[in-house]
């Protein structure tokens, strides 16, 4: 089993925890946990921290009324207090072929998954598992509930969402055990996901988003629509970022796309330009959703790229607070 | 329009090809790669391909067109002219006769140069009336022997022409010709005649030059007979007799192109006593070189020789003089610088050296030794060879002296002392040595012992022992030696250690030469005295000194060496050098023609004293010819024959057209480039 030996440092260095360790996951919606946890919750009641005053109306409790307010103004108030819950996390992982793409060598002890086993290389995938994996370890951290899935023309392996002590290394096995194949199809993922969804969830989706814009467009629609929150870790090799190639070629696609004979010399600043549009038509859908995307270099580290997203969400968040 | 190279020009015209060659291999050796972002390199590729394809597409057709125009350039675009018969001319005659094979009868029993000559004689007669002739011989220097004369009168003056001796200079004399015709402002032509065998050019003319005038070549018939040429000879053994006779190795070259096996007979004759050997000189299958070994007997009573070695004229290269090289050969005392032999003093360096100068009892050289704290003014007078092995006990009259010797001609051969006793020896060794040269005060002490090490530069000294010699390095073993430096255009080594320090040096000294050895040959600096190697070395040193002395009386013809006095050169019976008495002017150079190689008695108010001599020997060096390349040329220039000659050509050379084309090439160079630059700046690089 390929998963056996597996350990948590093939996916989650020191440095990407440490990197890691002053943020928080917080979503930036009103979670909907059942458990105490950091995140808002839209049960307000009795609590620690005072939300605001309302107008008493027929069939408050009067437990809840503010007699002080009452006594200077005559006039019946009741206090509301915002309810601490936990988070939901489900996270998507692009298990399509071309996630098997990737240029830079593979070390010793890194990586272990089926891409990696196949191309000899730290591909796509390796860097959204180690992603994941880091992710999932913050919010297990937090007490948030995490699960996974992988997909790609529909969910393929999936984790359900719990906050066990063996989550993480569930998650993880999942990830590394799955082939990566086929085409990626968000909406239907996307749809799976969410009929298996009743909470409001923090949805994290990690792909390289190369497929059309529309259907994606069309995933985050549906996202927003049942109300919940979602971040698009974009996952790039190196060499798809700068195009760093001086050959004349036939190119194959990894997901059955017939050859194209390319002279990259001739081509790189119309390929660049390409791939520049094609991320900012991704980045203004998912703002227009109030979503987060973040780019990834598969060949820089995970740790720093993940604390400045999260750096911003916590900053959006604070101030959405304020 | 044909070509002077036409190879050249197809060869330009293939390398048209070489670009296209390459895009295919390097598209042809490209494996497919994967990619993710396809939809992206789709859209990408619509985008720009297109263009960037058909600006490569400019750019290689301007590379292959750089490539043509180059080639068509250097095979230098000709127009054959077709002379009008009736028009007056000017004729410019270019007759070669600088060979000594130029008059050597073919099977036709007619020379080279008579051959030569009569194909001008017919191309003047077939001149119309009013056309001038001018001659041009190619022999040594170039004469412009006859100048614009009636045709009538120009066949006259040639038939009284007679060959020359000298390297020939065919394509300064066609220069040269095409100048003078230049001149004129009448339709010009020039004939060129020669048999065209190897070596009847000189070495630069590999090809005849292009010329504004129309150029004719006659191809005359000629036998083309082995030859070779003579470059060195020199006595094997030391000393004027081993059973009466020297022994004489005569080196001797052939043409490159030559590859087979066979053989060049070689005689010797002392000019002196008259006494001649005749050896045999074999080349083997593909070798340029051959040493014929020759033993010359000689009256056993007599000190002093002149040798004159030569092989048959008929057999020399046409493009040299009569190729002796004559060496005189003497045997002079090797002279000591230590004190008289004590019983005391078993073990010296003079010890050791005299050993190695008479390992036989008897038959070795004769040597004395002197004082080298009394040696005055004149004492080394006419000594060859100077051996100081107490350098610390000279005084400044003495370092004099042998600085005096050596720039005389003689080799001053200096070992530094036994003992660490550095007084200011090394000062006057060192300038005697030359500018530059320093020699520490500190022994460098060796432990590990140092050796000598196994692959040792070339140097006259151990050119014959040259083959045995990484067998004779290798058991020497070096305890202690003298550091000595200097630059390299003064100092060369002739023996060096295993870590690069030199071991034995020399310098050039005017005529002489100075050499110093790191440590004295005594076995407590180390144990060269006692190995194999020590005899030959001290030998061949000792030899070399009678070489550069008897060289020192040696003159090469045309570069005016003569020793200072000497005001006529009278040959020396036995020689090969005709009977002309040859005069010399105040500034040493010989006046008029006719200085041949040989042994000359030179004539100066003080006495007289023999001269040898001798050609240049870098004009014997085969090496340079390649006839294989002239006949490539001559083949490519045929045309019927005409006036006895065997073939005929007529060519004119345009050499604005090559000017044209290579301009052009230039032109489509920087319009690459600039395009080549202009189609780049829109492709990033990648970060």
């Amino acid at each position: 089993m390929a998963t056996q030996g597996l350990r948590a440092e093939q996916y989650l260095s020191p440095e990407t925890l440490a990197q890691l360790a002053p943020f928080e996951l917080r979503a930036k919606m009103v979670a909907d946990g059942v458990m105490n946890g950091m995140h808002q919750s839209p049960l307000q009641g009795m609590a620690v921290e005072f939300a605001a005053h309302r107008q008493y109306t027929a069939g408050d409790s009067i437990r809840h009324l503010d007699w002080k307010v009452f006594g200077r103004s005559d006039k019946l108030y009741v206090k509301e207090y915002r309810q601490e819950t936990n988070l939901d996390v489900m996270i998507l992982v692009d298990g399509s072929a071309s996630m098997s793409f990737g240029t830079l060598g593979v070390k010793q002890g890194w990586g272990g998954t089926d891409a990696t086993r196949r191309r000899a290389a730290w591909t796509k995938f390796d860097h959204a598992t180690a992603s994941a994996a880091a992710l999932a370890f913050l919010c297990l951290s937090q007490r948030d509930r995490v699960g996974v899935s992988v997909g790609a023309d529909g969910l393929r392996g999936s984790v359900r969402k719990s906050a066990t002590r063996d989550q993480w290394r569930s998650i993880v096995r999942c990830l590394s055990s799955e082939p990566v194949e086929s085409r990626f199809a968000p909406a239907a993922c996307i749809n799976q996901l969410l009929a298996q969804t009743s909470h409001r969830t923090l949805f994290v989706i990690i792909s390289d988003f190369l497929g059309d814009p529309e259907e994606l467009r069309s995933a985050l629609a549906r996202l927003r629509h049942r109300g919940h929150d979602a971040m698009l870790l974009a996952m790039l090799d190196h060499r798809e970022l700068a195009f760093d190639l001086d050959v004349e070629a036939p190119f194959v696609g990894l997901e059955g796309e017939s050859a194209i004979e390319v002279d990259t010399r001739t081509i790189r600043k119309a390929y660049l330009d390409e791939l520049q549009r094609h991320l900012q038509s991704i980045d203004r859908q998912s703002r227009a959703f109030g979503y987060d995307l973040q780019v990834f270099d598969t060949h820089e580290s995970v740790g720093p790229v993940l604390a400045a997203l999260l750096s911003r969400r916590e900053g959006m968040v604070a101030g959405g607070r304020r | 329009m044909s070509f002077i190279s036409p190879w050249l020009a197809v060869a330009g015209a293939a390398a048209m090809a070489l670009p296209i060659l390459i895009h295919l291999f390097l598209r042809r050796r490209q494996k497919p790669i994967e990619w993710a972002a396809m939809e992206l390199l789709r859209r990408a590729v619509q985008q720009s391909q297109r263009t960037k394809r058909v600006e490569r597409w400019i750019l290689l057709v301007l590379r292959c067109l750089v490539l043509l125009l180059v080639g068509l350039a250097l095979g230098r675009p000709a127009t054959v002219t077709a002379i009008d018969a009736t028009q007056p001319l000017a004729l410019a005659v270019v007759l070669d006769d600088g060979a000594a094979s130029m008059v050597s009868s073919g099977s036709s029993g007619t020379t080279a140069f008579e051959a030569s000559r009569g194909a001008c004689i017919d191309a003047i007669r077939a001149l119309p009336v009013g056309s001038v002739v001018h001659v041009f011989t190619t022999s040594g220097l170039v004469q412009h022997t006859i100048d614009a004369v009636q045709p009538d009168r120009a066949v006259s003056l040639l038939a009284d022409l007679g060959p020359g001796y000298e390297p020939s200079r065919m394509r300064q004399a066609v220069d040269r010709a095409d100048d003078a015709l230049r001149r004129l402002s009448m339709p010009s032509r020039i004939v060129v005649a020669s048999p065209f065998t190897r070596g009847a050019i000189d070495t630069e003319a590999q090809v005849l030059p292009a010329t504004t005038a129309t150029l004719e070549v006659r191809k005359v018939d000629a036998d083309d007979a082995a030859t070779a040429a003579i470059v060195s000879v020199v006595q094997r053994t030391l000393g004027p007799q081993v059973a009466g006779a020297i022994t004489l190795d005569v080196t001797v070259v052939r043409p490159v192109a030559e590859r087979g096996r066979r053989s060049v007979p070689v005689t010797v004759t002392d000019a002196i006593h008259d006494r001649t050997a005749v050896g045999e000189a074999v080349f083997i299958e593909g070798a340029p070189r051959a040493v014929a070994t020759v033993m010359l007997q000689v009256d056993p009573s007599a000190t002093e020789h002149a040798v004159v070695a030569s092989i048959p004229a008929d057999r020399q290269p046409a493009d040299d003089t009569r190729a002796a090289t004559v060496s005189t050969v003497s045997a002079k005392p090797v002279i000591i610088l230590d004190r008289e032999r004590l019983d005391i003093d078993e073990g010296s360096s003079a010890q050791w050296i005299e050993r190695a100068l008479e390992p036989i009892p008897g038959l070795g050289l004769s040597h004395r030794r002197l004082d080298p704290a009394g040696l005055r003014e004149g004492s080394l007078q006419g000594a060859a060879s100077i051996v100081v092995c107490r350098p610390e006990l000279l005084e400044p009259a003495g370092w004099a002296e042998c600085t005096r010797a050596c720039e005389a001609g003689a080799l001053v051969l200096m070992v530094p002392p036994t003992e660490d006793t550095f007084v200011d020896w090394q000062v006057p060794c060192a300038a005697l040595l030359g500018d530059g040269v320093t020699i520490r005060r500190e022994v460098a002490r060796h432990d590990p012992a140092r050796r000598l090490a196994p692959q040792q530069p070339s140097s006259p000294i151990t050119q014959l022992i040259a083959a045995e010699l990484p067998e004779l390095v290798g058991p020497v073993m070096i305890d202690r030696s003298i550091v000595i430096e200097g630059p390299a255009t003064t100092l060369s080594s002739v023996l060096v250690m295993d870590d690069g320090q030199p071991w034995m040096v020399m310098s050039i000294r005017q005529r002489g030469v100075a050499m110093l050895l790191a440590s004295p040959p005594v076995p407590s600096w180390g144990s060269i005295a006692t190995k194999p190697l020590f005899v030959p070395l001290v030998q061949e040193t000792i030899r070399q000194g009678e070489v550069l002395l008897d060289a020192g009386q040696g003159v090469t013809i045309g570069a005016g060496r003569l020793p200072p006095g000497v005001t006529e050169l009278r040959p020396l019976r036995g020689a090969s050098t005709g009977d002309a008495v040859l005069t010399v002017d105040p500034s040493g150079s010989i006046v008029g023609e006719g200085a041949r190689p040989g042994i000359m008695q030179a004539i100066s108010p003080l006495g007289s004293s023999l001269i040898a001599l001798n050609v240049d020997a870098s004009a014997c060096d085969p090496q340079p010819n390649d006839p294989s390349r002239l006949a490539a040329w001559l083949n490519q220039t045929k045309s019927p024959n005409a006036g006895g000659a065997s073939t005929v050509s007529t060519k004119q050379a345009s050499s604005s057209a090559s000017a044209w084309l290579l301009a052009a090439a230039a032109l489509v160079l920087l319009a690459e480039t600039l395009l080549g630059r202009l189609f780049s700046v829109a492709e990033p690089k990648p970060s």
